[in-house]
């Protein structure tokens, strides 16, 4: 059977695409077959092994849909610290996401939970990825370096050539300011179990200072050995360890 | 072969004919066992080493054995044959040794001259058999002849060099007991002589005993063993005694001749008891412990002993109880130290078990030890007392004897139980007794206040640690303090030495705190009776402001879980639904600006931007510089116009050589004037090069480059006069000095 040149090249294209290094299909097929599987026995009903196979899968590589539907399991399971946890990994990674947002706003009302309000400067530097704005920063910087040099030298720059230098110079501070943000929020955990301890002091011995629920978010301030100082969403303060939250970042 | 040789000259084997064969045991090797239990069946002449003697013993001095055997000569027999091994009494000294101490009153035994007479059966040998025998020795005693002036060397040489020499040099040591010691009516105790360091014939004149009955035909044995590279020789006669009755019977002191030296045999004493009393005083328990007085809540190290008589066993049906609620006691556990002493004159195996004790009532206090066993029979333990394995407890405690069934108890062991003295006891004293040592340690010391501090401190000796409390201190105003975590590190298997470590958390309440106030800790020295204060010294902090943002902040009451007080959620049935598609994959989900490679890629617009202004400027000042224009253009021109020179001499053109030389030089020389360098004339050149001090011979070469141009040009001179090669050589060396001129 005779077949088209035009075939061919279309035909070794497709493979060169699917062997290719760095293909989502070839390198993901492992991450890829793990979620078919965790997605299938979630629509049978059976959350523990969906959990485990969407867990199964983060091990070897994340994405934003892993940790979406992993922590949608987590909430029919009822374990609404690990389900709040995994909203807010795939918010990280997509703040935009507006399922995971919808989520987690669902599962704060229903749990009683404190959702924090983000002032204006938040919601502005969540309009981004914390990476997007990395490069923001980046082209803002060398822009507003070459635009500064290179026109002297040349006798002078155009309008366009002044207006990037000004939007160049502009996005340098939003961007640093958005980075800032978002290494403020790393230090953000969320609480894993009910009735958490907040203790007054990092020893076993001390008394508790309150008790806050899974999925409250808190800010890790201080540590001192095995213990952390944590301020929760819900004005709480106090001393927790390792073992009783779950880093967001 | 000369070990063997040794050997058999060292403990020569005896057997003895006519008197119911009897061997002394001897260190030998396995092949002259074999050749006795051949003398045994008879085959004494077909042996060649064995050589028989015929000992002459008066009839006054035949012990009862013999008497049965019949009066008149004995043959002995024994395997050297040749009789200038025998001593000065006309026998070999060790043979002298066993016949003597196998006889109950030998004397000194005659010994006819030697003859070679077959081994008599019992009741004698018959003529035949005796003929026969007598040529088989004959021929035995030729090929001994030959054999005995090879041995005679090897004998000197022994002699010589052997260790033997030093057995002489040693000092000779009797002792006497009976083995068992002690044992009921009707079994019987060997009553065993040990005569140490001397190999010598010795003759006995043993002392009766009345009661106990001494059978005379000794079981002699011989051992010989190396100590630091020194031979050590014994000979032990061991005589069955059986007694009569019950009671303590004493062999006493008696003398015995060695050598034709006397010793003195010490006395031995043997207990008979009736049967069922064999135990009295076989089982003994005993609390090792420290002398009184002895305080309330101090830790006693003691030692509680079973002493258990040798000749019995025991096994232990229980481990040993306590009786007396006025101690308390660590637990025992069958991890018990063995060990063996006397007492009361009697040698005891000795089971340890270390112990702690510590007194809870003051006064004086009883306490009593009570165990189970079985205690086996005598013969039992005598069975095993050859074993190669029996050690002291191997199956006193673990073997299934059948025994009699008995409680062993320790008696009334009395305390001196004392409060500890009111006089000098420190207010914070808290019940510490022993010897103690004290470190601390805070971490960190500077710090912001409502930061957290660890201190440890570390108390560290022997003592009751079981009662050394969290010393308590003062710092309530200054800190909030919270219950200390103790942690004891024991450093030997009672507990009673190690290190106690108490980890408190103390958070400073205001900038305002300098140090941690000393901790109070003090212990009762049992060693010298006197209360030890061991405080720690202050630690110096520095405590900063806390900024708003982490103020202290003091605990209000804890408020109680809060789970209990929401419903429970029902969020699962208003989620959005799961995503179908993966998404793109991130292998890394960290921030950008942690990454390698993203900080590397800073380096490519850096190079980029440097690039670009180099090359913009350099451009720029070619622009604006002429002379920097010059000099850079007037580089090019010279390496245009020596390639030139080249091709022109490579083609025999002296004209176009020439005039490229010429224009070569003032390209070179032209960098550093004004005017264009195609004007410059050679006066000018001279004039220039002159200037900066050039040579000579540069001069020289410029002008002959310049003339010869000219003369070409203008004179008509003919090019084939010049060599150009060595032209090309020399224009190369002029534009280089001329380029290095500044």
């Amino acid at each position: 059977m005779r077949v088209a040149p035009a075939v061919l090249v279309f035909r070794l294209a497709i493979l060169v695409c699917a062997f290719a290094p760095g293909s989502p299909s070839g390198a993901a097929s492992g991450p890829v077959s793990l979620f078919n599987q965790a997605n299938h026995a979630y629509s049978l009903g059976d959350y523990e092994e969906a959990a485990t196979l969407y867990r199964q899968c983060l091990e070897a590589a994340q994405s934003v849909a892993v940790h979406y539907n992993l922590a949608n399991t987590y909430t029919k399971l009822s374990r609404i610290g690990e389900a709040v946890l995994h909203f807010e990994k795939a918010l990280v990674l997509e703040p935009a996401h507006a399922e995971a947002q919808a989520n987690l706003t669902f599962i704060r009302e229903a749990s009683g939970l404190t959702a924090k309000e983000s002032d204006m400067v938040q919601e502005v530097a969540h309009q981004l990825t914390l990476n997007a704005w990395c490069w923001v920063a980046t082209f803002g910087i060398w822009g507003s370096i070459f635009l500064l040099l290179l026109p002297p030298l040349f006798g002078g720059g155009s309008l366009l050539s002044r207006v990037i230098l000004l939007l160049s110079l502009l996005a340098i501070p939003v961007s640093i300011a958005a980075v800032l943000i978002y290494h403020k929020e790393s230090r953000k955990i969320v609480i894993l179990r009910d009735d958490t301890a907040l203790r007054v002091a990092p020893s076993s011995e001390s008394p508790p200072n309150a008790y806050i629920l899974a999925g409250e978010i808190a800010s890790i301030r201080t540590t001192h050995n095995e213990y952390f100082f944590v301020s929760a969403d819900t004005g709480d303060t106090g001393w927790i360890t390792e073992g009783e939250f779950g880093r967001i970042w | 072969m000369l070990n063997y040789l040794f050997n058999i000259f060292q403990a020569p084997p005896v057997s003895c004919h006519g008197n119911g064969s009897t061997e002394l045991p001897g260190t030998e090797n396995p092949g002259a066992s074999e050749r006795r239990r051949h003398v045994a069946r008879g085959e004494a002449t077909r042996n060649p080493w064995t050589h028989i003697v015929k000992v002459t013993l008066p009839a006054r001095d035949v012990g009862e054995r013999v008497s049965r055997a019949g009066a008149g000569p004995r043959v002995f027999k024994h395997r050297w044959c040749s009789s200038e091994f025998f001593g000065p009494a006309g026998a070999p000294a060790p043979l002298q040794g066993a016949l003597m101490a196998r006889l109950p009153n030998p004397g000194v035994p005659r010994l006819s001259t030697p003859g070679y007479l077959p081994a008599p059966r019992r009741g004698g040998v018959t003529a035949n058999e005796s003929m026969t025998l007598t040529r088989l020795s004959h021929k035995f005693q030729k090929r001994c002849g030959q054999i005995r002036a090879t041995l005679r060397f090897l004998i000197v040489m022994m002699t010589t060099f052997s260790p033997v020499v030093s057995v002489n040099a040693q000092q000779t040591r009797i002792s006497a007991s009976f083995d068992p010691p002690a044992i009921t009516l009707g079994e019987r105790s060997l009553y065993q002589l040990k005569v140490e360091g001397s190999q010598e014939s010795f003759s006995l004149n043993m002392p009766r005993v009345s009661g106990l009955k001494i059978d005379l035909q000794p079981r002699v044995s011989r051992s010989v063993q190396w100590v630091n590279g020194r031979q050590s020789v014994s000979i032990t006669a061991s005589f069955t005694t059986r007694p009569e009755r019950k009671g303590t019977f004493v062999v006493p002191s008696w003398d015995v001749t060695i050598g034709g030296n006397i010793y003195r045999v010490p006395a031995a004493s043997l207990k008979v008891v009736a049967p069922g009393e064999e135990f009295r005083d076989a089982l003994i328990f005993r609390l090792q412990r420290p002398q009184d007085p002895v305080y309330v809540g101090q830790t006693l190290r003691c030692n509680l002993k079973l002493y258990v008589r040798s000749d019995i066993q025991i096994q232990l049906k229980s481990m040993p109880r306590k009786e007396g609620d006025a101690f308390t006691q660590s637990e025992l556990t069958n991890e018990f130290t063995t060990a063996q002493e006397n007492f009361r004159n009697l040698p005891y195996k000795v089971a340890v078990w270390p112990v702690i004790l510590t007194p809870l009532k003051a006064g004086r206090q009883i306490l009593t030890y009570q165990a189970d066993v079985v205690v086996s029979s005598s013969s039992s333990a005598r069975r095993r007392r050859n074993s190669l394995f029996d050690s002291i407890f191997d199956d006193p405690f673990f073997t299934r004897n059948r025994g009699e069934e008995r409680t062993v108890f320790s008696g009334d062991i009395v305390f001196d139980v004392q409060e500890l003295p009111k006089a000098g006891q420190p207010s914070h004293f808290n019940g510490a007794i022993g010897k103690f040592d004290v470190s601390n340690k805070a971490s960190p010391t500077e710090l912001t206040a409502g930061e957290p501090i660890t201190l440890v401190l570390e108390i560290s000796g022997e003592g009751n640690f079981d009662r050394v409390l969290a010393p308590k201190f003062d710092a309530a105003t200054d800190f909030k303090v919270y219950s200390p975590k103790s942690e004891f590190t024991p450093s030997d298997t009672l507990g009673l030495q190690g290190t106690k470590r108490f980890e408190y958390i103390l958070i400073p309440k205001s900038e305002s705190v300098t140090s941690i106030p000393s901790i109070p800790f003090s212990y009762f020295a049992t060693e010298t009776l006197r209360y030890v204060d061991l405080s720690t010294a202050p630690i110096a902090l520095t405590v900063l402001p806390a900024p708003e943002a982490t103020a202290v902040y003091l605990p209000p009451a804890a408020s109680a879980p809060v789970a209990a007080e929401i419903a429970e959620p029902a969020p699962a049935a208003s989620l959005l639904p799961i995503q179908l598609l993966p998404g793109s994959w991130i292998d890394d989900a960290g921030p950008l600006y942690r990454s390698r490679g993203f900080m590397a890629a800073q380096g490519i617009p850096l190079v980029v931007l440097l690039s670009v202004v180099a090359v913009r400027r350099r451009r720029l000042r070619l622009q604006r510089d002429h002379a920097f224009a010059r000099r850079i253009s007037a580089g090019k021109a010279v390496r245009q116009r020596l390639q030139e020179a080249r091709e022109a001499a490579n083609e025999g053109d002296a004209e176009g050589f020439f005039q490229a030389a010429c224009r070569a030089i003032q390209e070179c020389v032209g960098k550093h004037f004004e005017q264009e360098s195609e004007a410059l004339t050679f006066v000018e050149i001279q004039h220039f090069l002159g200037s900066r001090g050039t040579e000579e011979k540069t001069l020289a070469t410029t002008r002959e480059i310049f003339d010869s141009a000219d003369a070409i040009r203008f004179g008509g001179s003919s090019e084939e006069t010049f060599d150009l090669r060595t032209w090309i050589g020399e224009l190369s060396s002029l534009i280089r000095t001329l380029e290095a001129l500044s």
